[in-house]
């Protein structure tokens, strides 16, 4: 693995008690190293300066969580409450049934539209004809430019009882009186997800298909000699190659299980299938804006931020075991 | 690697633990609000003397142009200043010029947070606390316009300067659109509420009346049989609300605002009210409302108005929908929608239409920062009086209007042209009715021509029906107490009741929905709710001094 | 061996049919509602109010287009989109590349903590608030700096570096070490070349978010001259929404409605992307010629 791994430089040392190397040395050796190491981690050090300033030092935004803190206030003069905003929160009923809305479509999500992108990107990849394959791409990445005000009131007008939807399963057959299913809370789910899908599938492929450009296509001709069959030889070449990056999107969707898409759910959401609808960041935001409270939000997003990074952690080990121990991170 | 190992999980917590500890002794230190804490009272001395007989900006000598920031918390507002003729001569008439910012609350609050707050401030709810609490952060008007601009109390009304008071018992805030008793008196504020039908169907049916429930019901079918492209009855779009069919149906049927004793009356559950909810759930079941109606968005709503495919509608909104009705108007001569009386209280209660309250609609203020508090009253004072409100709707006489002999007014036969066909251009030369922060109705009833044709009818059937609701204003409980998060709950739930409601497939699941509305309401302190209600509906009639 | 040659062409050829009926299906699923939306955005105001078509407009009209051409501001705003765009692509890749092309590296002592200072920041953010006052204080309100400073640097683009990095293989790193060059020159002259198709992936990313991007004008700018193209198309957008909403010319007959502009807009923005994107292509494909590395 670490084939240019740098050895240490004081050479051989004695050990502490406890089988540690002291302090003292470890600091020594570790400036050594730096300094051999300089060229690259200059490299990184405007990364970190980056982050500093501009991650860490707003960070304090987050004792808003722990303040009551409204429109008027400024940082210090808005009233400490402790942890008074989460246990707001968390005995909200309507917060755990927003709770459940997330994690079900988050997990469709998961389960339909992770899966999706890299098929769609495996097939593009196997077309043969060049044109075909570039319309076929540049479709597919388009309807990801379409704002959810347009594409939300697109479905509603498809789905409405004079609309295409209605009109397509009526002559199929498949129903016999229109109906508005955006009306039905119990198709919500669906909805959600399968427009996601429908609009983001297509930009997914396109880093899939930055990995699979990589491929040594000797691979191939050499696994058709073999005999292989097409399928053998996506599954035997293409996927293993793309392992690493597919582990990074699962790792990074997994961190992402307690989110949504507050666009989407806003123009879709409507009265009667807001019991399904109504997700953590929806509820939220209306929360936040009629309350005009920013502490409610701020707590959530906190609490949300620190399980997404458990979530992603875990995730991590999980797909790192998987991979003969190496971490995409 | 990033392993979640003993050690390095517990630095890794360690180290976020003492960043956050860190930074949070840092925001101690980080103050913010800046500024003088007392407002900054220029002196006026060699500038001018006031007189409570003219207006401060015709007196002001001061030479130099005031550079004021203006901060909007909206979206739509136009920054645009001093190229339109209306702009052009405030810019003139005061010496200022000013530069807009618009935003919403999370702008909004960078500028209380950075300490360094604009000039003027307008704000649109009156329920946040950047208007509660204004007597920390704004300038008091009453002590301006003594020190600056005594004209201000000739053109304020007094009632709205009451209302908007205090615990100091001094006026902050001052808002547009505010109508008092003495308005709704006059006549001059028209409805924007009405029950409208379309000509052709009307006139195909005989002119029924529809005022019982089993008259709605029955017409609703006849228009169904007879004009089978059309939907027979339509509303506003209910999106997460309840459209037209929560208050504003309450109103037209003339639910009482409060009960005997004045005290807060729940008008969701008024029987007559249900009653009529009963009738457009059976509506609903004969197949008379579409589904499509509680799925449409704004849009949607407004295409279906633009090609007149509802028979009829409970509009709330008249002048929003005033553009999209002319256009329909224009295209079907003949078949345009006009106002009849419509649905009518079973009890015989008289309509009780709603029109902008006292509270009005943008609050304006100055802030304590304000460079110079002296100019931005005389720009109040200049923007509410008669002149400022001519200019702001019909721009300057002879260039862009006339007086005609009966004293109305009218927009020049160029201007005009303008105004029907390139509406783009109209905005950017003219933006007459535009710069409304002061506006108000009893302005625009000079001329014929501030609203649409199309909703004049409308307006003409809702004289006289008009009830001001200015006991029921801003009596929702404060922001951040657990009686408005429930009250925040109840709503919620009643929206969805109400469509479940009219949705309902036969009685029971009607009565279910109901029964479970009026349990919730027991589950979620709605007692304390009505509670606060009422002594805030108590507040109300103290400050404006009716029993 | 004829035999077997025979059935693995028919396996391809079966392969290759099946392949190319589920895309052109999956190609008409997505074309039709994204043609609709081209028509759509060709519409008369009058048109689109009755609804109803899917593939060609009863009312063909220019006007959307027109009201957003109109605005004179247009044309600057282009030029700032251009250039925030070009300017901002090329130094948030660079950025990221350099960042990740040294965490790629496993012997780079206080790796674990940088990675994990990283991870932190995808997740926790101190919000608009604090962002705000820190941009102030930076004295980048109102900048064309606001555009690009803030834009450099991103852990997920850096993480996808670092992985794409990390496959190349390390022999070439050893022998160019050997030949005794330096850190930067390898990372230069060689990983970048190699990685073309990552770089060109992010290089796309970081770009269609720049070209698409208003939330920064919308908080840090009011100097409408700086405003970039999205900025326009949304305030032309908020303002034909309001325009009924004021009642401004109430007679006025409107040609355009908020959803023709909406739509026309989009395919302004869109348009763009879409030229670009084959040139981008051609480095998914160059990659491929340049990694063919014998160990």
């Amino acid at each position: 693995m670490d084939k240019l791994a740098v050895e240490t430089s004081t050479g051989k040392h004695t050990v502490g008690p406890n089988g540690k190397k002291p302090i003292g040395q470890r600091i020594k050796e570790f400036i050594v190293d730096y300094r051999r190491q300089w060229e690259i981690q200059s490299m990184i050090i405007p990364g970190i300066i980056f982050m500093i300033i501009f991650c860490y030092i707003p960070i304090y935004g987050l004792t808003i969580a722990f303040k009551n803190y409204t429109v008027i206030d400024t940082l210090a003069t808005a009233p400490w409450v402790g942890l008074d905003n989460f246990r707001i929160i968390l005995s909200d009923k309507y917060f755990w049934d927003a709770v459940v809305n997330t994690l079900g479509i988050s997990f469709l999500k998961l389960g339909i539209g992770f899966v999706i992108p890299i098929i769609l990107a495996i097939m593009i990849y196997e077309l043969n004809s060049g044109r075909f394959k570039k319309f076929v791409q540049t479709v597919s990445y388009l309807p990801h430019f379409l704002s959810w005000i347009v594409l939300g009131g697109m479905l509603i007008t498809w789905f409405s009882t004079t609309g295409l939807f209605n009109q397509l399963l009526l002559s199929l057959g498949v129903i016999s009186q229109p109906q508005n299913i955006l009306l039905d809370a119990g198709k919500y789910w669906w909805i959600a997800t399968l427009s996601d899908i429908w609009k983001e599938a297509g930009w997914g492929t396109i880093l899939y298909l930055a990995i699979m450009a990589k491929i040594d296509p000797t691979y191939y001709e050499a696994a058709k000699i073999d005999g292989a069959s097409r399928l053998r030889q996506i599954w035997n070449i293409t996927l293993p190659n793309m392992r690493s990056i597919i582990s990074l999107n699962l790792i990074l969707t997994v961190s992402g299980l307690l989110g949504s898409n507050l666009d989407q759910t806003l123009v879709l959401m409507n009265s009667q299938n807001r019991d399904k609808a109504e997700v953590i960041n929806s509820y939220v935001y209306r929360m936040g804006m009629s309350q005009g409270d920013f502490s409610y939000a701020t707590a959530v997003g906190l609490g949300v931020s620190i399980i997404s990074v458990i979530l992603l952690v875990t995730a991590n080990k999980i797909t790192s075991k998987l991979n003969d121990n190496q971490s995409v991170l | 690697m990033l392993k979640l190992n003993k050690a390095s999980g517990k630095k890794g917590i360690k180290l976020f633990a003492t960043l956050l500890a860190a930074v949070m002794m840092i925001t101690g230190c980080s103050g913010g609000s800046g500024g003088s804490s007392e407002g900054n009272w220029v002196s006026i001395e060699d500038r001018y003397t006031v007189d409570p007989e003219k207006p401060a900006w015709q007196l002001d000598k001061k030479e130099e142009a005031t550079d004021l920031t203006w901060y909007v918390n909206a979206d739509w507002w136009n920054t645009d200043f001093g190229k339109d003729i209306v702009t052009k001569k405030i810019k003139e008439d005061l010496n200022i010029n000013i530069k807009f910012i618009t935003g919403d609350d999370t702008k909004l609050n960078t500028f209380f947070a950075g300490g360094d707050m604009p000039d003027l401030l307008t704000v649109f709810d009156s329920n946040s606390p950047v208007v509660q609490k204004a007597a920390t952060w704004a300038m008091p008007l009453n002590d301006l316009a003594e020190k600056y601009d005594p004209y201000f109390n000739k053109v304020a009304a007094a009632d709205t300067l009451n209302w908007f008071q205090l615990a100091d018992g001094k006026t902050y805030g001052y808002p547009n659109y505010s109508n008092t008793q003495e308005d709704y008196d006059s006549g001059n504020i028209p409805a924007k509420t009405a029950f409208i039908i379309r000509k052709d169907v009307y006139e195909a049916l005989g002119s029924p009346v529809i005022g019982t429930p089993e008259e709605f019901q029955s017409v609703m079918k006849r228009i169904k049989q007879e004009f089978p492209a059309l939907i027979p009855f339509g509303f506003n779009s209910i999106g997460e609300g309840t459209g037209s069919l929560g208050d504003t149906l309450q109103d037209f049927i003339g639910v009482p605002l409060e009960t005997e004793s004045g005290e807060f009356y729940d008008r969701n559950l008024d029987e007559d009210y249900l009653t009529w909810l009963k009738t457009l759930n059976t509506v609903y079941r004969d197949g008379n409302i579409s589904d499509d109606s509680f799925a449409d968005d704004g849009t949607a709503f407004e295409e279906k108005v633009k090609s007149g495919k509802y028979a009829t509608m409970l509009l709330d909104g008249t002048p929003q929908q005033g553009g999209n009705l002319q256009i329909y108007m224009s295209a079907n001569p003949g078949k345009e929608y006009v106002a009849i009386d419509g649905p009518q209280s079973t009890k015989g209660n008289a309509p009780t239409l709603n029109q902008s309250g006292i509270t009005g609609w943008m609050i304006n203020f100055i802030s304590k920062d304000c460079k110079d508090p002296a100019k931005a009253i005389q720009i109040f004072t200049y923007l509410l009086s008669e002149e400022g409100q001519t200019l702001m709707n019909y721009g300057i006489e002879g260039e862009t209007y006339q007086t005609k002999a009966d004293g109305s007014v009218e927009l020049l036969p160029a201007v005009k042209e303008l105004q029907l066909n390139n509406a783009d251009q109209f905005k950017k030369d003219y933006r007459m009715g535009e710069f409304m922060f002061f506006g108000h109705d009893r302005h625009k009833a000079f001329s014929a021509d501030a609203f649409p044709e199309a909703i004049k009818q409308m307006q003409e059937w809702g004289k006289g029906k008009l009830k001001p609701h200015f006991i029921l204003e801003n009596i929702s409980p404060d922001q951040g107490t657990p009686e408005a998060r429930a009250l925040s709950a109840i709503n919620t739930k009643w929206n969805t009741t109400l469509v479940s409601m009219v949705r309902a497939k036969d009685d029971a699941s009607y009565d279910n929905a109901l029964a479970a509305y009026k349990s919730f309401l027991g589950e979620n302190r709605w007692e304390e709710i009505v509670k606060v209600r009422s002594e805030k509906m108590k507040l109300n009639k103290e400050k404006l001094g009716i029993q | 061996m004829n035999g077997k040659v025979a059935k693995e062409d028919l396996d391809s050829r079966i392969f290759d049919t099946l392949n190319m009926i589920l895309l052109i299906i999956c190609t008409i699923v997505i074309l039709v509602p994204l043609w609709n939306v081209i028509i759509s955005s060709f519409s008369s105001g009058k048109a689109l109010a009755e609804g109803g078509f899917i593939f060609w407009s009863p009312e063909f009209s220019l006007e959307n287009y027109r009201a957003v051409f109109n605005d004179q501001g247009i044309w600057q705003a282009f030029f700032i989109s251009v250039s925030k765009t070009t300017i901002g692509v090329v130094t948030h890749v660079f950025f990221c590349a350099m960042v990740g092309y040294g965490l790629s590296k496993k012997y780079i002592r206080g790796r674990k903590l940088y990675v994990a200072m990283g991870v932190i920041t995808m997740f926790f953010s101190g919000g608009m608030i604090p962002t705000y006052l820190l941009i102030k204080s930076l004295g980048l309100l109102n900048s064309f700096w606001v555009y690009i400073i803030p834009a450099l640097f991103s852990f997920y683009d850096v993480v996808i570096l670092m992985n794409f990095f990390r496959n190349v293989p390390d022999s070439l790193e050893e022998s160019a070490k050997i030949d005794g060059a330096g850190d930067w020159h390898i990372f230069l002259k060689i990983f970048i070349p190699l990685s073309m198709p990552a770089m060109a992936t992010i290089a796309l990313f970081n770009g269609v978010g720049q070209w698409n991007d208003f939330m920064t004008t919308k908080l840090y700018i009011t100097d409408q001259s700086l405003y970039p193209l999205q900025m326009m198309l949304y305030e032309i957008i908020v303002q034909s929404q309001t325009q009924s909403m004021q009642n401004v010319g109430g007679s006025a007959v409107i040609e355009t409605t908020t959803k023709g502009v909406q739509l026309a807009t989009i395919v302004i923005t869109t348009l763009p992307i879409v030229l670009i994107y084959p040139i981008v292509q051609r480095y998914f494909i160059s990659g491929m010629m340049l990694g063919a590395v014998k160990e």
